[in-house]
């Protein structure tokens, strides 16, 4: 195990006023690192700071370097490329050519159950398909650091099992920490080795492991 | 190909049938109402497009015309692709080169055309300079446009996965844009072909336009029409045979 990403004292000001402040934390590799909290509370202004897209106003943010993985709420997938060649590019752009990394990408997309539709365009795949496709994509560049930002809203309770089941076998499989952010209590209950949740102070606490249920509750009342 | 698209494609055949249809009625008529010493009716222009097209000359004007057109065309719209994705990478450069295109866009044609023929005087290089800086603007506005619509997820997609700017640009920029610059291609093109004419009316011993006024002069009436039949023509070329099929091409995954 070793340390993937420590946020120190970050804090994240919108014109609307504070969305985080203080937010201190860690994890490690082989953690999932459940993020709760109330809709809006800066949960995916985290994850947008962790990934470098939106920087802090003050703190800092230190992520192991290697590769990182981002699973949107939304697909993001681009409309004019193949699954498989959305799959393939984050390997085209590490440096591996076109043809082995349409060749990884393939592995990817069939543990995904996704073999049948690689030659497909985004427009051609349902929303739960096009989400696997972008999950295959996180995964296919052996992330040190995987961020999903509820990922699987879209996807039916047969398809968000087996997603889930294909990070758990890949974090079990690989040094990489998992950082979770979602609205569904259970899952993230289920799905977590660790538990954080905003508080209405606008920071980040470590909570204890809690059912899904009590996670509900918590989340309520904070 | 799906029925609905069968039979979406055999309404815009039959509709385009009968635009064509319409549009040489008009002209017909016309020319029946019109002297015959400034209108020419639809066959004889047709009469006369099948005498031009069995001489040297026809193809020797046509041959002039079509390389500055290229020459002309090509250079101004790789300088507006070129701009026009720097600019919509850097907004310093659009402030920069915003006076400039402001002034092509604005200035006549014909006013260009006449300072080109001071500055380079009459002939190919002539009809290439202007073409090019007139068509430049319209790619440029037409590919700037293009990038500012470029969806912002894509490109933080790209930041996550760590693209760099050349794949960023060939994988992300280049097929967000190819429609608005497709269409100003198209747009460009036409105007093209009408710069070059206007030039070498004005100012070549051959070409299109060169024949065109020779006509005009000679009041071959017939031979005139036939001369404007063929740089429409030559758009259309332009348009369905390279512009139209190059752009189904690039967005084949728009399904």
């Amino acid at each position: 195990m070793k340390q993937a990403m420590t946020c120190t004292g970050v804090r994240k000001t919108y014109p609307a006023g504070i969305v985080l402040d203080g937010v201190t934390f860690s994890v490690v590799t082989g953690e999932v690192a459940g993020i709760v909290g109330r809709s809006g509370c800066g949960k995916t202004t985290l994850l947008r700071m962790i990934a470098g897209l939106t920087a802090p106003d003050t703190g800092m943010i230190e992520r192991v370097s290697g590769p990182m993985g981002y699973v949107f709420q939304e697909p993001r997938l681009l409309p004019w490329r193949t699954a498989r060649d959305n799959v393939a590019l984050p390997l085209v752009a590490a440096g591996r050519t076109l043809a082995q990394a349409r060749k990884e990408a393939d592995r990817l997309l069939g543990g995904t159950g996704l073999s049948g539709a690689a030659d497909h365009y985004p427009a051609e795949l349902s929303g739960g398909m096009a989400q696997r496709v972008s999950l295959a994509r996180a995964l296919v560049v052996n992330p040190v650091l995987l961020l999903l930002d509820e990922p699987f809203a879209a996807l039916d309770i047969h398809t968000k099992e087996t997603a889930f089941d294909l990070i758990d076998g890949y974090r079990r499989a690989h040094e990489v920490a998992v950082l979770y952010v979602s609205h569904t209590p259970e899952d993230v209950a289920r799905f977590s080795t660790r538990l954080f949740a905003v508080t209405s102070e606008k920071t980040l606490v470590e909570i204890p492991p809690m059912i899904g249920a009590d996670l509900e509750s918590y989340i309520r009342e904070s | 190909m799906a029925p609905s698209s069968i039979a979406t494609h055999i309404k815009r055949l039959v509709f385009t049938a009968l635009g064509i249809i319409f549009f040489l009625a008009v002209w017909h008529v016309l020319a029946k109402v019109m002297p015959r010493t400034v209108m020419a009716s639809p066959l004889d222009t047709f009469r006369a497009l099948v005498v031009l097209m069995g001489s040297a000359m026809f193809w020797r004007h046509l041959g002039d015309t079509f390389q500055r057109l290229a020459a002309g065309f090509g250079l101004g719209a790789a300088t507006g692709c070129v701009l026009g994705t720097v600019a919509g990478l850097r907004k310093e450069v659009r402030y920069i080169l915003e006076p400039f295109r402001w002034f092509l866009m604005s200035v006549p044609a014909v006013v260009v055309v006449v300072i080109a023929m001071l500055w380079f005087g009459m002939g190919s290089l002539m009809t290439v300079a202007i073409t090019a800086v007139l068509v430049a603007p319209i790619v440029y506005v037409g590919t700037m446009r293009g990038m500012d619509t470029v969806d912002v997820s894509y490109l933080e997609t790209a930041v996550v996965y760590r693209f760099g700017i050349p794949l960023t640009l060939r994988h992300i920029y280049v097929p967000a844009i190819t429609s608005h610059v497709v269409s100003s291609l198209v747009v460009a093109a036409g105007m093209s072909v009408r710069i070059v004419i206007l030039a070498e009316v004005l100012g070549a011993s051959s070409g299109i336009g060169h024949a065109l006024s020779l006509a005009g002069t000679n009041l071959d009436i017939p031979g005139l029409f036939a001369w404007v039949f063929v740089s429409t023509a030559l758009v259309a070329m332009i348009e369905y045979g390279l512009l139209r099929p190059v752009e189904r091409w690039v967005t084949r995954w728009r399904t």
